[in-house]
Order: structure tokens, then C-alpha cells, then sequence
């Protein structure tokens, strides 16, 4: 079938098996591997993408749903190809350490500041319920987030 | 000029948060093909059949192999620690001994396609009996996970040092409980990935691994494959955690390596959430028969533990040393005169134990520290107070175990009193005391650790295992613009070592932070090295690049001083600029020494070119870190549920390189800590499946269930040149006890005994409701 996106801002049309998964069609026919896949219960957050403004896990996505819409994943969070706002705050708050969880959190903090542009930190935590991250202890994200990167709440 | 101690930003990450890092499962190579395994899912089974018939079939699937036909032309799988290891191949012919255990592989054109051709093998088992409980396992008549050895019982070591006979004898008071560690599950965020390039033409071999020690897994795949060690290459690019359960060479990565060499063509495997957490190594799994002769005063006699170690059905690299870890490190910081310690290790019919972020010590800490807090309880002594009369006081060292480990430093008293105040005990006290009033059930709880780390002397009884090297490497090469890149040996799965390491070197070479390059994890270029674990990054890691960049700057001295025409000796090298002792106007800056390094242009050929020096640093001995935690809980006595309201965690990691890295190490750990105090545990049903083997169902805590941390530190250099003690394992030693203890704290009204971990809401809710 043909899949007819926007990623990014770049519109891609992509001819995939019914079966395939967004974070599939991501990675192996558009190779944007920056969205991770780190479980197969759409437990883990790892592959968290934004899909027509929601924070959505691109594992539990078939790539077909995604056809007609919008999708961000982190290597369009920066403009380009520069780190954004919040992608420096990570940086400056020490938020990642192996990485592998890190765009996820990147990409679900950012729909939350979009909604929420002044969270508190009990919202912070609740944004990022389902992202795990088993390096940080979160400490340093939860800062990254709620340090305001662009003093206007928009990452 | 200081890097050393600065909040530096990370060199790793700029990349990283651009998404463009990468790991394992991101590289592709043409030609490459994709594996799936077949796995047991019986406990104990004989293999009768093994129908590849429905996957060759499968189009796509470009080829199959299973066990039975094959294990014949695979090799056997060594241990590292141990003399004798159970027979263990690639893929397992005859016999099954664990639900999870690889038994056949397809390889097909893409990842989708290999896994619905195994889908299609057909295997037949007959079941035999399992045995999958410890102290069954080494009762008469128990099933056999080995036959051949007429036993389950791997090895006993007992030490009896002192006299704790006398002194359970003589004993005012003897606290005993049966306490249980229970299984755990590493879980990195990145499962296991392998992807094996073979190059047949030439016979070399590389492979992209997620793990932790490029060198060492090379010596062993060539000693595994008896292959020519030069013509095999391991590179780790960048790892997505580790925690220790990427030191090892797996089975199944063994088949997929041994499949590209059948093949000639690049194998690809990345394993799913549920094959880690069944084929994936589990870590801890302890139970001890402890207790402590106390005097009248709370003062600790002798502790005694009679424990054993579920090993599991194999031997990976550490698996059998894991445990003997805890026996020479349960008398943690106190001063204890006599022990008696018996450890028996067993088989059973379960994946492997192994090594995991503060493996063989947190076992051990969360002994002693809950025999200790419940001594108190049953002596009326309060928890901090009782600690404080037996710890190792500073006027006490240098101290000596009674297991012969020399301690050199550190205020453990203070560490614990720091705790204290920074929870506000007193305060905590009062207001438990109000909250009982209105039936709200606080408590309050301390665990100390001594963390050994630092791994390991060449040499030392620390050390015993085949071809893990103790030293670490550097190798650091200036260019003529007098910028460095740094080769480390270490193999980082996140703890930012790359930083670290540039922050060693810029202060000896006087150069810029950001004139340095830190590369590590490829065979290929990187000195020979052991690797990142047992929290020996910065403390032997950190050494070798200290000693590395000691030797260029004294390569350096002596192009200058050719230079500037005067003596080595009275070469002075300050704030980056080369000056003759005496006249501070004859002198050369550090860009024009590395560019003359290399084309002797003023001074001919008076020094050999080239501005570069290798170290490779053996530790003179283990070091130890060392600190107190402090958790304050409230558990809700109607649903079980505990909710950790305070947390405190005072260290002494001696001199801390980066802030920044060192506390979000501690984070980490204590966040991992806190998992096994209260939420993981893999899981074995009666049939020996793993009913845990997801996230659904092993939970891991979210950023709802870590608290915000309170950290204070306090410093000890320890007796090396950098000062560094060890840091990264740190977090996980005290926080379950602690944990546990507040726990027991809270609902020390209900005579609630807290003798295992985790503490979910079902466990507590039925501790509190014992019908």
C-alpha cells in the first residue's frame, strides 16, 4: 500500500506492507533512527513521535494510520540541524546518559510545553509517565523540562 | 586552567539529542540478512524433533539452522571464572535446561519475514522434571539440571574468621531472620544487538556489538571460533545501557556471529523486550539465613550467613563469582570482629545470574543493614544510634576487615549524621508520630554502604577471571594543530567517560576542553582494554588517560627544550607555554611545540617525531566508595501501596571529575534501587515460565515513582594520583535497604516482619493481611 506523509515537513509517499508500523517506516524507509524501538509493549516510550500535534507511541501506529498526517521526530525538533531550545537544556541539565531514551522524552516533553507551556513538575512527571529511561533517575529531565528553555514555554 | 571539577557539558551529547546517534539496530550493510530464534519453552525438555521444513518454505528466508543438526560444527562456550563450565553451544541440540534457551534461527531478507519463519519450525519436546527452587535443588532426589555431576550444588566456600561461636555464645541478644534478594532483570533501555560482517575473501570478521568491553569479547570469539585474533575487529558504537548485562558473549549472539561465517554474508539481530528478559542474563537471586550476636550495648559480636546462590542452568563470564562477591562484603562499613559465612551455589533450571550494577554488594548491603535496623528494633536502640556505635569511626583506620580488605579513608559516622539532618530525622519522627494519630502510616529508614569497586589488579584475588584484563588503556595522539584525540579503552553505555576523560587530559595538556576528541569501543584503534564496569571508569580509566597525557606532555618538554636549547630538566610547562627555568621570555607556546613535534623544522632531528603516548594502567589495588542513604516512605495500609515521600543520599565518591555526570549517576542508581526495592522482580511460574518477561508486567519506575533526590557529598581522596574513588554503582547498595527499612518503620505497629524485596502493593498488602 502507499503511505502518503508529511515528516518533518518534508512529504514522503512510501510503499509499505499493510502490517508495517510508523516506527518502522521511519527508520528503515525513511532511516530517520533517531526514533528507537525498546520494547514490544508499548511500554517503554523509546519511539514516542508526534503525530498531527500528539505525543504518540510510533510502535502502536500502523503506518497506514499515519497516511494524510503530520509527523515530528527528533531530527526535526532543531532548526536546521541545529539543537533547539530544549534539546539544550537536555544538554545543560545533564538529562541523557546512554541515549537510547532520549528522543522519546524529547519528543512527549515537547507536546507537553506546547499544551502546557508553564507545567509544574508533578505535570512534568505525569507527561512522562509512559517513557522510561533506566540511566537518569529522571531527576535531571524533569530539570531539563521545567528549566523554560525558551522563556515562552514553546521548545 | 581546571577542567577537572566543572559542570562541563557532555561531548556526548550534541549528537545524541539530534538523533543522530547510533546504535546497533541503526547500521545496515548491503547484503545484510536478519535472524530470529526459536526458544525453548519448556524449563527442562529433551529435544525429540526439529522440523526446519515450514521456514525454509518461507519466502524470503534465506536459511535456517537448528541446534540438533548443527550443534555438532559449534563450538563450546567457556567460562571465564571457573574451571569447569557447564557444555553450552550457539544453539542447543539435545537438551533444554531454561524457558527462553535458543534452539533454532532463521535468517531471512528482512526482520518481519525471519521472524514468521520461526514461526513455521516445528520442535517436539519431552518434558523431564524441573527444578527451579534453590534449597530443592540441592535436596536428595531433586531433578538434575547437569547429570553428569550427580549434583546441583555448584561449590561451597565457608569462612570462619574470629571466633563467632564464642560469640553467639556469649551473646546479650542474636537477631536472626531469613532475607531474600530476589531476582532481577538489568534492562537497558537498548536490548542486545549484534550485527557480524564477514569479509571471506580476506577471512576478517567485524562485529558490531552492543557491549561493554570490545577487547576482551575479541580474545574470547577467537579463542570460541579459534579464529586469528588480528583479523577480527569489535566495535561498540554508541550503547544504549548496559548495567553489566553486556560484558558477555550470548549464545545466540554466538550463532548469529557462526551463522555469517556458514553464510559469507553480514547477520543481523536485534533482540525483542521479551527475549531480554528470558534469554537475557538476571542478576542478584540470594536468600541468607543471617544474624548478629549483639552485647547489651547493640554492639555487633559476629554476623553470621548461611546463604545460597541461585546461579541458575549456565555459567556466562561471571556468573559463578557474582555471589562470592556479597561473602567478603557483608560487614559493609562496620566493625564487626567475628564471621561465619557459608555460601553454597546452586544449579537451577533458569537463565543465568550475572553481574548488574553493584552485583554481589547489593546483596550483601541489604543483608546487614536489615539484620541491623531490626537488631535495633528488638534492642530498643534507635536505628541511627545503633549504627553509630558500630561503624568503622575514623580514628579506626587504616581498618582492616576481617576479610582482609584494608580501608583507608572516609567518615562513615559523619556520612550517616549528614543523612540524618539533611532528612530531618527528629522532625520526621514527630511527624510520624502525629500521622499515626489520624491512622497515616510514615516511616523512616538508613542503610550505609561500602561499595568495592574499581575492578581490578592484574593478579589479585579480585581479579581471577581468564581473559578480563585488570588495567585499562589510553593512547593519545596530538596533531600539529595541537588538538588531541584521546583512544580509551573504556567502553561506555552512558556514563559519559568521554567527558570525564577529556576533563583528565585538558588539565595536563593545558589545552582547551574543546580541542579534545574522545573515541573509544573499536578494536581496530583503541589500545587493548578492559572495559566499563564495576564503577572503574574514572578510577582506572581515568588513571590510564592521567598517565597517557602525563608521557605527551614529557614528549612535549623535550621538543621543547630542543627548541628553546636548553635541558629537559629545566623546562617548565604553565598556562599552556613552554619556558626555560629562570627566563620566562625564552619560551615556546604548546601550538608550536606540536607542530614542530612533527616536521622538525627548527631543530632537525633531535628528538624522535611524532607527539603521542600510550599508558596502560593496572590499579595498584580496589579502591572503595562509600556513603548513607535516607528514605522517608508512607505506606497506605489499605492498599499496600508505598509512596517514598523523601530520599537523601549522602556519598563519598572521593574527588568527583564532572558534578553533572557524577550525580546523574547516583540518580540513576538510586533509581534502580528503588525498582528492587519496590516494583522488579523477574518471575518464574511453576512450569518455569516468565510471567514477568515484559514491561506490562516487570516494572520499571517512571518519573512518578523516582521522588526528587537529595544529595549531598563529602570528600576522601582516595590514595591515587586523580583522587577518584567510584561512583557508578553507588546508588544501588543502600537505597533498597533504606527502602525496606522505612518500610518496616511504618508498620512497625502491625509486628510486620520485611524480610524480601520488592515491596509491591500485592506483597505488602498481604504481609499486613496474613489469612
Amino acid at each position: 500500500m502507499k503511505v502518503s506523509v508529511v515528516v518533518n515537513g518534508a512529504g514522503h509517499v512510501v510503499d509499505c506492507h499493510p502490517s508495517t508500523l510508523l516506527v518502522h517506516l521511519l527508520r528503515e524507509e525513511l532511516q530517520l533512527t533517531g526514533t528507537h524501538v525498546g520494547c514490544d509493549t508499548s511500554s517503554c516510550g523509546a519511539c514516542t513521535v508526534i503525530l498531527d500535534g500528539a505525543a504518540v507511541k510510533s510502535c502502536t501506529v500502523l503506518a497506514g494510520q499515519a497516511d494524510g498526517r503530520e509527523i515530528e521526530t527528533v531530527e526535526g525538533l532543531g532548526p536546521d540541524g541545529r539543537l533547539g531550545p530544549l534539546q539544550r537544556a537536555f544538554a545543560e541539565h545533564f538529562a541523557l546518559q546512554c541515549g537510547f531514551c532520549t528522543s522519546g522524552f524529547l519528543m512527549a516533553a515537547t507536546a507537553l510545553l506546547r499544551e502546557n507551556p508553564e507545567p509544574s513538575e508533578s505535570e512534568v512527571r505525569k507527561a512522562l509517565e509512559g517513557n522510561l529511561c533506566r540511566c537518569t533517575g529522571y531527576q535531571h529531565i524533569v530539570d531539563a523540562v521545567l528549566s523554560d528553555p525558551t522563556g515562552s514555554g514553546q521548545p | 586552567m581546571t577542567s577537572i571539577g566543572a559542570r562541563l557539558p557532555r561531548k556526548e551529547d550534541p549528537r545524541i539529542l539530534a538523533g543522530k546517534g547510533r546504535y546497533v539496530d541503526d547500521l545496515t550493510v548491503p547484503h545484510m540478512v536478519h535472524a530470529s530464534f526459536v526458544r525453548s519453552p519448556f524449563a527442562h525438555a529433551d529435544i525429540t524433533s526439529v522440523d526446519l521444513a515450514g521456514a525454509r518454505e518461507t519466502p524470503g528466508v534465506v536459511a535456517s539452522y537448528s541446534g540438533s543438526e548443527s550443534a555438532a560444527g559449534m563450538p563450546l562456550i567457556p567460562t571465564a571464572a571457573a574451571d569447569w563450565a557447564p557444555p553450552r553451544t550457539p544453539l542447543t541440540g539435545d537438551r533444554v535446561l531454561y524457558v527462553g534457551e535458543p534452539v533454532a534461527m532463521v535468517l531471512a531478507s528482512d526482520p518481519r519475514t525471519a521472524v514468521n519463519g520461526a514461526e513455521r519450525v516445528d520442535v517436539d519436546y519431552e518434558p523431564l522434571p524441573h527444578v527451579l527452587d534453590p534449597w530443592e535443588a540441592l535436596s536428595p532426589g531433586a531433578p538434575l539440571v547437569h547429570p553428569d555431576r550427580g549434583t546441583n550444588k555448584i561449590g561451597e566456600i565457608h569462612k570462619v574468621i574470629g571466633d563467632p561461636d564464642d560469640a553467639f555464645a556469649r551473646a546479650h541478644h542474636v537477631v536472626s531472620r531469613r532475607l531474600t534478594v530476589q531476582r532481577i532483570s538489568a534492562s537497558p533501555m537498548e536490548p542486545r544487538a549484534i550485527l557480524a560482517v564477514p569479509e571471506p575473501s580476506t577471512g576478517h570478521l567485524t562485529v558490531w556489538l552492543s557491549c561493554q568491553g570490545p577487547h576482551t569479547l575479541r580474545t574470547w570469539l577467537a579463542h570460541i571460533f579459534e579464529l586469528d585474533e588480528s583479523k577480527l575487529r569489535i566495535v561498540a558504537p554508541d550503547v544504549g545501557g548496559g548495567f553489566g548485562s553486556k560484558l558477555n558473549l550470548y549464545s545466540d549472539e554466538l550463532a548469529v556471529i557462526w551463522a555469517a561465517l556458514e553464510l559469507g554474508v553480514p547477520v543481523k539481530w536485534v533482540e525483542t523486550r521479551t527475549e531480554n528478559f528470558t534469554a537475557g542474563v538476571h542478576a542478584r537471586d540470594q536468600i541468607h539465613d543471617a544474624e548478629l550476636a549483639l552485647d547489651s550495648r547493640g554492639k555487633i559480636l559476629a554476623l553470621r550467613s548461611h546463604f545460597v546462590g541461585d546461579l541458575g542452568a549456565y555459567f556466562h563470564f561471571f556468573t559463578p563469582v557474582v555471589p562470592d562477591l556479597t561473602i567478603d562484603t557483608l560487614t559493609g562499613n562496620y566493625d564487626i570482629p567475628s564471621v561465619d559465612i557459608k555460601l553454597e551455589k546452586v544449579f537451577t533450571n533458569k537463565m543465568s545470574i550475572e553481574a548488574l550494577r553493584g552485583s554481589g554488594r547489593a546483596e550483601a548491603t541489604f543483608v546487614q543493614e536489615r539484620l541491623i535496623e531490626e537488631a535495633a528494633r528488638e534492642l530498643g536502640i534507635d536505628p541511627v544510634e545503633m549504627r553509630l556505635r558500630n561503624l568503622v569511626a575514623p580514628d579506626q583506620l587504616p581498618y582492616r576487615t576481617p576479610f582482609g580488605l584494608t580501608y583507608t579513608g572516609g567518615d562513615y559516622p559523619a556520612l550517616l549524621e549528614r543523612a540524618a539532618e539533611l532528612v530531618g530525622y527528629q522532625a520526621v519522627r514527630t511527624r510520624q508520630a502525629e500521622a499515626r494519630k489520624v491512622g497515616r502510616h510514615i516511616g523512616v529508614g538508613f542503610a550505609t554502604y561500602n561499595l568495592l569497586c574499581g575492578f581490578s589488579p592484574s593478579g589479585h584475588d579480585w581479579n581471577p577471571m581468564k581473559f578480563f584484563p585488570g588495567h585499562e588503556s589510553t593512547l593519545i595522539r596530538v596533531d600539529p594543530q595541537g588538538k588531541a584525540v584521546v583512544y580509551s579503552g573504556l567502553c561506555p553505555q552512558g556514563q559519559g567517560s568521554d567527558t570525564v576523560v577529556a576533563q583528565i587530559v585538558a588539565d595536563q595538556l593545558q589545552i582547551p576542553f574543546d580541542h579534545i576528541t574522545v573515541t573509544h569501543g573499536d578494536t581496530e584503534t583503541i589500545p587493548f582494554g578492559g572495559g566499563t564496569h564495576g564503577s572503574r571508569g574514572a578510577v582506572v580509566g581515568g588513571h590510564a588517560a592521567l598517565v597517557a597525557a602525563e608521557r605527551v606532555v614529557e614528549k612535549a618538554r623535550q621538543v621543547a627544550a630542543a627548541m628553546l636549547e636548553a635541558a629537559a630538566q629545566d623546562i617548565a610547562y604553565e598556562d599552556g607555554v613552554f619556558t626555560v627555568v629562570g627566563s620566562p621570555e625564552t619560551a615556546v607556546s604548546w601550538h608550536e611545540v606540536a607542530e614542530e613535534a612533527h616536521f622538525l623544522k627548527r631543530c632537525g632531528p633531535m628528538f624522535e617525531p611524532g607527539l603521542e603516548a600510550t599508558a596502560f594502567y593496572d590499579p595498584p589495588d580496589v579502591n572503595f566508595a562509600f556513603g548513607a542513604n535516607a528514605a522517608v516512605v508512607e505506606v497506605d495500609t489499605e492498599t499496600g501501596k508505598v509512596k517514598i515521600l523523601d530520599f537523601v543520599s549522602v556519598d563519598d565518591y572521593g574527588v568527583g571529575i564532572n558534578p553533572g555526570i557524577v550525580d546523574g549517576q547516583i540518580h540513576g542508581g538510586i533509581a534502580q534501587g528503588i525498582g528492587q526495592a519496590l516494583y522488579e522482580q523477574v518471575s518464574h511460574d511453576e512450569s518455569g515460565q516468565v510471567p514477568s518477561a515484559s514491561f506490562s508486567a516487570y516494572l520499571l519506575p517512571s518519573a512518578m515513582e523516582v521522588p526528587r533526590l537529595t544529595l549531598d557529598n563529602m570528600v576522601s581522596p582516595s590514595d591515587t594520583p586523580l583522587g577518584v574513588r567510584g561512583v557508578g554503582e553507588s546508588g544501588t547498595l543502600a537505597s533498597p535497604p533504606a527502602i525496606a527499612n522505612a518500610v518496616a518503620d511504618a508498620l512497625a505497629p502491625f509486628g510486620v516482619r520485611i524480610d524480601r524485596t520488592p515491596l509491591r502493593p500485592d506483597v505488602v498488602w498481604e504481609l499486613m493481611h496474613p489469612e
